[in-house]
């Protein structure tokens, strides 16, 4: 049961550097943007070319193609949202959806449909109390944990900080009283960007690159940040531990009392198969759609 | 030449009439299903299933993928009125891919068993009344002609004062409310009607190519049949139609540009979808009511109104 | 007038988080008049026009209209009841035209079922003759029937207020509820308006009308009654009750410099 526990954790790490930045830009600009899981495949590919082909050590490479990947979002807001302030959420929502498979598949295009993998070696777990956790994993829950505390800094000491949360409590009185100033939405754009591609290095170590990394969790990420209630980027936290958990807990529960209580017959063992392991986020989210459309912490409507 | 224009007109006509279906849906009714390509699955799996596993007659089966895609519209529509349009839009898309896991996840049976192998061998109706080179050019007048029947039924409906009555809905509850509407019957009634005809482009499609599998249904497919609305201009049925030989002559080119351009499939594979994201994106910003704006329906002051 | 009035409201109460809209509100709008809703800014008129067509479920209270409990009710439902409203901003779907818009209101039409439309052709084509002669009636004698196959989006605010105004004289409603059918229109078209809604009153329409300017609350209603900070402070006779001391208060510690009643006095 551990093993579930640092799994989740993990996962968590992970989303979360993706949910935090999806619910800053859904709360400034006021649409779902589809495109956002795609800075993590931009940013994952861009460390791995500064790092193989550049032969900078990965830390390096993975900081320049944060900021790459950051000047990107605000490049990508110039050209087109910013063109879009006052079309229609629905118009928004579709130029990210098309601009996100631009994205991936221009990195398709480039890096191909294989994976790749970073050079770090072989890692050779260890055992932690009856779990198996390898140093770059506990690398990744370290730097979601220093990230965000470095975001809860910013938060609470600058600007941007008290624009943002004056997006969390009440978005209409921050809009018309102007806060978010051209400048900030920059800011909103080049943080969230650069943190999904920070999030898209993290999932690489983990596992792989491949173009459609970004894109698979999709609606994981926005089940995190929904849940944790749009513009509240510690729910989306918050968020991000829940859908973690739910993934991996779902899968190692036995769910056969549930199912006898509710009349089925089972073998006794009754788990779902890993091959549903991504409904499970998917169902989350439309529950909480459909019963709590305001997520966990109440931000919106 | 001639194979590859047959080919790209049933695509054409399948599409085309999958396109019609969204536009009823968002064009008219302005419901953001980012999830339309699930009315295709089930048309496709349900008419496959019914044919190749219980042994209906084809006909019979895609009936049955016509009604189950129009069932699951209806199912679709029940949140409508609690969620915000966003909100509803992510959830679309999130059903889609649920039931695209369960196609992904079950084992149906058939030569391939289902699941990620996917079904083979689906029948071709009237198969045996044609030759193998004059059968395409049938299945293509039937697509079209479909087609045709398609587009009437939405010109029909939105002449009616039920057409009217979801157009109104896009712009939002208020009025229609106030004015005694019930708007949820009529969001309902518009998702299993885009649902059913959506479901009728899955059928067709599934007895055409004899093989489908879960690969054919991802999100991406619906944001091929949004191109195809947004290009052609929302609203405007026939306008969707033109997105739809436009944007399907795109996506089919390179089946035709792979015997001229020595590039590697797969590649090809990526520049045509950049170049048709890329092609949204500037109808977005530069046209955004596409290459044919909806038109205005005009009623004429009737003798007896005169003065 | 039978001694019952038509439309009832009952000691409604409605919060928005900390903040009473309405606290306690009796209204009581008799049959075969023009009933005025006065109040400064952010007074709860339009919730309280929300609460009795069913867009707000009040905490508490009631709402009667011809003996029929209306609270608890879905807007639509209501509508259906013989209530329609109009609103303060215009709402209207602009990428319809006017003679859409119109026939959109027309009540129980059989062809928004596409079985009926479909089965019942010569019937539903009847009525949709039936409606767009109405229609065209309506839209002439609100002035705006050469613009029937225009955009909704393309006409004046003021037009877009008497397209309100005819959309709900479609739905043919016993009561028409007004919200500031004058606000933003310009001082011609504002006499027009008002000689409409008097002509249609004498018709035997019902209305209820939320209104700023003090003019045409005086020329057009019978009766009138006062909300300020979710209270009724006043209710009588548009003259006594806009002379009335605490009446002038209201609005002047609101500082509302366009609604204030002695504005309109000093014309
Ligand atoms: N949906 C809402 N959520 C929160 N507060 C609201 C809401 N609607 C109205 N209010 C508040 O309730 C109070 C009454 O508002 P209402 O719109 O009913 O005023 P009104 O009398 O119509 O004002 P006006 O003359 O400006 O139209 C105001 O303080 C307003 O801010
Ligand atoms: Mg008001």
């Amino acid at each position: 049961m551990f093993q579930v526990l640092i799994d989740s954790l993990i996962r968590a790490a992970e989303l979360s550097f993706l949910a935090v930045g999806l619910t800053m830009v859904y709360s400034v600009l006021r649409f779902p943007n589809f495109a956002h899981v795609e800075f993590a495949t931009v940013g994952a590919y861009m460390a791995l070319l500064f790092s193989a082909t550049l032969t900078l050590p990965l830390w390096l490479a993975a900081a320049v193609g944060l900021v790459l990947t950051g000047i990107l979002g605000v490049v990508i807001d110039r050209a087109i949202f910013s063109r879009l302030r006052r079309a229609s959420p629905i118009m928004l929502m579709i130029a990210s959806f098309a601009l996100g498979i631009a994205m991936r598949e221009t990195v398709r295009a480039i890096w191909g449909p294989s994976p790749f993998f970073y050079n770090i070696g072989l890692q050779r777990p260890m055992e932690v109390m009856g779990a198996r956790i390898t140093s770059i994993q506990i690398a990744i829950i370290g730097a979601a944990v220093v990230a965000m505390a470095g975001f809860h800094l910013l938060l609470n000491r600058t600007r941007l900080g008290i624009a943002m949360r004056a997006a969390a409590d009440n978005s209409q009185l921050a809009q018309s009283s102007g806060i978010y100033t051209e400048n900030v939405i920059r800011t909103v754009w080049f943080i969230g960007a650069a943190f999904a591609a920070l999030g898209g290095v993290l999932i690489a170590l983990n596992t792989q690159l491949a173009p459609d990394m970004g894109f698979g969790i999709i609606i994981q990420v926005f089940a995190a940040a929904i849940l944790g209630g749009v513009g509240n980027p510690y729910g989306a936290l918050l968020g991000a531990v829940i859908i973690g958990l739910a993934e991996n807990v779902g899968l190692a529960i036995n769910w056969a009392p549930l199912a006898e209580f509710l009349g089925l017959s089972t073998s006794g063992y009754l788990f779902i198969p890993t091959g549903y392991k991504a409904a499970i986020p998917f169902t989350v989210l439309i529950l909480v759609l459909l019963f709590m459309p305001s997520g966990l912490t109440g931000a919106r409507r | 030449m001639t194979d590859f224009l047959i080919y790209l007109a049933t695509m054409v006509g399948i599409w085309g009439i999958l396109s019609l279906s969204l536009n009823l849906q968002y064009g008219v009714t302005g419901l953001v299903n980012l999830g339309h390509i699930v009315f295709f699955m089930l048309g496709a799996y349900i008419s496959t299933i019914m044919v190749v596993l219980a042994g209906w007659p084809i006909f019979l089966g895609m009936a049955a993928g016509v009604v189950a895609a129009a069932a699951f519209g209806a199912l679709m529509a029940l949140p409508t009125s609690n969620l915000q349009q966003d909100y509803w839009a992510i959830s679309t898309l999130a059903a889609a891919e649920i039931v695209r896991l369960v196609f992904l996840n079950t084992q149906l049976g058939g030569p391939y068993s289902g699941a990620a192998f996917g079904m083979s061998g689906i029948p071709r109706p009237l198969r045996a009344y044609f030759t193998s080179g004059s059968y395409d050019l049938f299945y293509m007048v039937m697509v079209l002609t479909v087609l045709a029947i398609c587009l009437a039924l939405c010109w029909w409906v939105l002449a009616t004062p039920f057409g009217r009555t979801i157009k109104a809905l896009r712009e939002g509850d208020h009025v229609p409310l106030a004015l005694g509407k019930r708007i949820a019957t009529f969001r309902i009634r518009s998702m299993a009607l885009g649902g059913g005809i959506g479901g009728l482009a899955g059928a067709l499609f599934a007895h055409y190519n004899a093989f489908i599998s879960p690969q054919y249904f991802l999100p991406l497919e619906t944001f091929i049949v949004w191109a195809m609305v947004i290009l052609g201009g929302a609203g405007n049925f026939v306008g969707v139609i033109v997105g739809t030989v436009i944007i399907q002559s795109i996506y089919n080119s390179t089946r035709f540009l792979k015997d001229f351009v020595p590039i590697d499939q797969a590649l090809l594979g990526s520049l045509r979808m950049i170049l048709i994201a890329v092609l949204i994106i500037l109808v977005i910003l530069y046209m955004p009511k596409g290459l044919i704006p909806e038109r205005r329906r005009r009623y004429e002051r009737p003798p007896a109104a005169q003065g | 007038m039978n001694g019952h009035p038509l439309l009832k409201v009952e000691d409604v109460h409605v919060h928005f988080g900390g903040i009473a809209a309405l606290a306690g509100v009796n209204l009581s709008v008799p049959e075969g008049l023009i009933y005025g809703l006065i109040g400064p800014n952010g007074s709860g008129k339009t919730t309280l026009f929300n609460v009795i067509t069913g867009f707000i479920r009040p905490d508490r209270g009631h709402v009667t209209f011809a003996g029929r409990r209306l609270d608890g009710l879905s807007p639509d439902a209501v509508a259906r009841a013989g209530v329609c409203r109009t609103f303060q901003s215009h709402r209207q779907p602009v990428t319809m035209t006017v003679m859409e818009n119109m026939l959109l209101a027309a009540p129980m039409q059989s062809g928004e079922s596409l079985f009926r439309a479909a089965t019942r052709f010569a019937a539903v084509r009847g009525e949709e003759r039936g409606n767009l002669e109405r229609a065209y009636e309506i839209l002439d004698m609100v002035m705006l029937g050469d613009k029937a196959n225009e955009y909704a989006g393309s006409l004046s605010g003021g037009q877009k207020k008497l397209l309100s105004l005819a959309q709900a004289l479609m739905n043919g409603p016993r009561m028409i509820l007004l919200d500031e059918p004058v606000a933003g229109v310009n001082p011609r078209l504002i006499e027009d308006i008002a000689a409409i809604i008097r002509k249609l009153c004498h018709g035997g329409q019902n209305f209820l009308v939320v209104e700023h300017n003090m003019k045409v609350i005086r020329s057009l209603c019978d009766q009138v009654s006062v909300l300020d900070a979710g209270h009724i402070i006043a209710e009588g006779e548009p003259e006594e009750v806009l002379g009335r001391q605490d009446v002038l208060e209201a609005y002047l510690a609101r500082s509302g410099t366009e609604a204030r009643p002695d504005a309109v006095r000093q014309e």
